[in-house]
């Protein structure tokens, strides 16, 4: 896939901006806070429908303007092009997706259909934030690659927010009729244990891709592991099944806490290198290494998945790495498809990047960008 | 916004409520009201105080009807035997509109939903294990195809299975004369969930 152009308007600090992308590296150069970023961003528009690090609709919205919009034309790896616009209005608080003049109204059939993988500063918590953390990261693959499993989760997600009302609701009550939960327990065991089931998977399959983009990186004998800790069971069946008697054993718990203790919400993709946990032993080395392979492995998973080449976004990344990290990334990365890099300093790309063709750099300042 | 007829803006604001309507809207059918004869606008006035004096909801179903009990309940020509499970009245007509389901209904009159306040206790499920006699065959569930709706199947399946009668759910699934390739990828995959033997 190739972002070939994007239109920007009244968003972040963009007035107006419009950018024509290489086929390969794009370096976004530029001081802080001059508007880099939120051209990354006004990007994951176009392949989440948000901001990828989850500012609001509002909150990206240029001050004192009523609407913004964001098109982009997407040429897919097939040769089909398509126009892909994203605009928001402030009054009516609506935002219109449409694809080729098309308007996408759910959002399980957009997702997915133009895939990115997004590597900046808030990945940071992927490996050393809390559970919740690398729970998104899978999410966010496993939705772009699986319609099933978006649809799966959203309604998960629809269950749990019933069920919780309804321990909330026992709790300030002091008592839990069993008829009034038990079909929640049913329709939570049986969304929960599809996606329990898929994430398991994803964890065995997403290993050698993780190793693979690891020894790029880190030349030692080091190797990265990852497990999914949930519910047991390695068919969908049994998962139910054990997740109905561990409703049943956190009855009473559940009712205390006002909430829902068991399921998928609750797992962990637990992490290690070497048979050491991440989070509690890896250097601050270590994170960062790990966190650019998970990247390059989600890149390559993606791609292997979707027959389709996905856009690579890199926010700030070499600030974050030593040179000869960053030399390995940028190895790894200038041959693999598009990406768009934002930078402050482009001594990082001198030995490596030709600004040829195939490679393009761009200033921004003030919201406006400009090509060289 | 400010009109210059009080009257006017009542009936705008009136209208902004209706589900569907926002203000544009309830503008131009405000307008349209007043471009129209006098009788008809009592015309239009008296059919919405008649529904709600009019209206009421039949004994044995739950269907809004004039008369009690409702004409599809009374009817000999349908089959007594099976009864179709269904959230509002609404479903009752698209469920009509197709010609080719001849039994009863039963309207719960909404689905499970501890977020809108709807327990058990709030929607027609007693009403329905006391319909669910001897001489009922069959009970088809048609909620609709959200988290809500698969709750309540579940919830109903339970009750109704010990007694002995056949539960039933319609399918979900690619809509005919859709073609394929343009139905939503949502859709697409619950109807491989449910696919048949053939």
């Amino acid at each position: 896939m190739n972002l070939k152009r994007i239109q920007i308007r009244n968003f972040r600090n963009h007035n107006q901006t419009n950018l024509t992308f290489a086929v390969g590296i794009n370096a976004l150069l530029g001081n802080n806070s001059e508007g880099k970023t939120s051209i990354l961003e006004a990007i994951s528009y176009l392949g989440l429908t948000k901001s990828f690090f989850g500012a609001s609709d509002v909150t990206v919205l240029q001050i004192g303007k009523e609407f913004f919009e964001i098109e982009g034309t997407i040429l897919a790896d097939g040769g089909v092009e398509n126009t892909v616009q994203v605009t928001y209005e402030k009054s009516s608080g609506e935002k219109i997706v449409s694809v080729n003049q098309t308007r996408s109204d759910k959002l399980t059939s957009f997702i997915g259909k133009f895939p990115v993988v997004i590597l900046s500063p808030e990945s940071n918590g992927i490996t050393s934030g809390p559970p919740a953390e690398r729970r998104k990261f899978m999410d966010l693959i496993l939705s772009q690659v699986s319609t099933a499993y978006f649809v799966d989760l959203q309604e998960y997600r629809g269950v749990l927010r019933q069920r919780n009302k309804i321990l909330l609701d026992a709790r300030s009550l002091g008592r839990l009729e069993p008829k009034v939960i038990e079909p929640w327990d049913i329709s939570l065991a049986r969304y929960g244990s599809r996606i329990t089931h898929r994430r398991r998977l994803f964890a065995m399959e997403f290993q050698a891709f993780m190793r693979n983009s690891y020894r790029e990186l880190v030349p030692s004998s080091e190797e990265p592991q990852i497990e999914y800790n949930g519910i047991p069971g390695s068919s969908i069946d049994e998962i139910a099944a054990s997740m109905t008697s561990e409703i049943c054993k956190h009855r009473s718990e559940e009712v205390r806490r006002g909430m829902t203790l068991v399921g998928p919400h609750r797992d962990e993709l637990q992490m290690s290198i070497s048979g050491m946990s991440v989070q509690k032993y890896a250097s601050q080395g270590q994170h960062k290494s790990l966190l650019v392979a998970l990247k390059i492995a989600e890149f390559f998973y993606v791609k292997e998945h979707k027959n389709e080449i996905p856009m690579f976004l890199l926010d700030d990344v070499f600030s974050e790495l030593d040179e000869l990290r960053s030399q390995h990334v940028l190895d790894l990365i200038g041959s693999i498809g598009q990406t768009i890099i934002t930078t402050t300093g482009e001594s990082v790309f001198h030995d490596t990047v030709s600004w040829n063709g195939q490679n393009r750099k761009f200033y921004v300042e003030k919201g406006t960008c400009s090509a060289r | 916004m400010l009109y210059t007829s009080e009257a006017l803006q009542q009936l705008i604001e009136e209208f902004a409520q209706l589900p569907g309507i926002g203000t544009k809207s309830a503008q131009r059918l405000a307008l349209y009201v007043l471009k129209r004869p006098r009788e008809e606008v009592v015309k239009m006035a008296n059919a919405l105080v008649s529904v709600k004096d009019r209206i009421k909801y039949c004994s044995s179903c739950w269907n809004i009807t004039d008369v009690d009990p409702c004409i599809i309940c009374c009817s000999p020509k349908r089959e007594h035997e099976v009864i179709c499970v269904v959230e509002e009245p609404n479903d009752v007509l698209a469920l009509e509109r197709t010609n080719e389901y001849r039994g009863l209904y039963h309207v719960l009159g909404g689905s499970l939903s501890p977020l809108d306040g709807i327990g058990p206790e709030d929607i027609k499920v007693r009403e329905l294990l006391a319909r669910v006699n001897g001489k009922v065959k069959e009970v088809i569930l048609a909620m609709n195809p959200n988290v809500e709706g698969e709750a309540t199947t579940i919830y109903l399946t339970r009750l109704l299975k010990p007694l002995g009668v056949k539960v039933t759910r319609i399918a979900r699934g690619i809509p005919v004369g859709g073609d394929l390739e343009f139905a939503d990828d949502a859709t697409l995959t619950r109807a491989l969930e449910g696919r048949e033997i053939l």
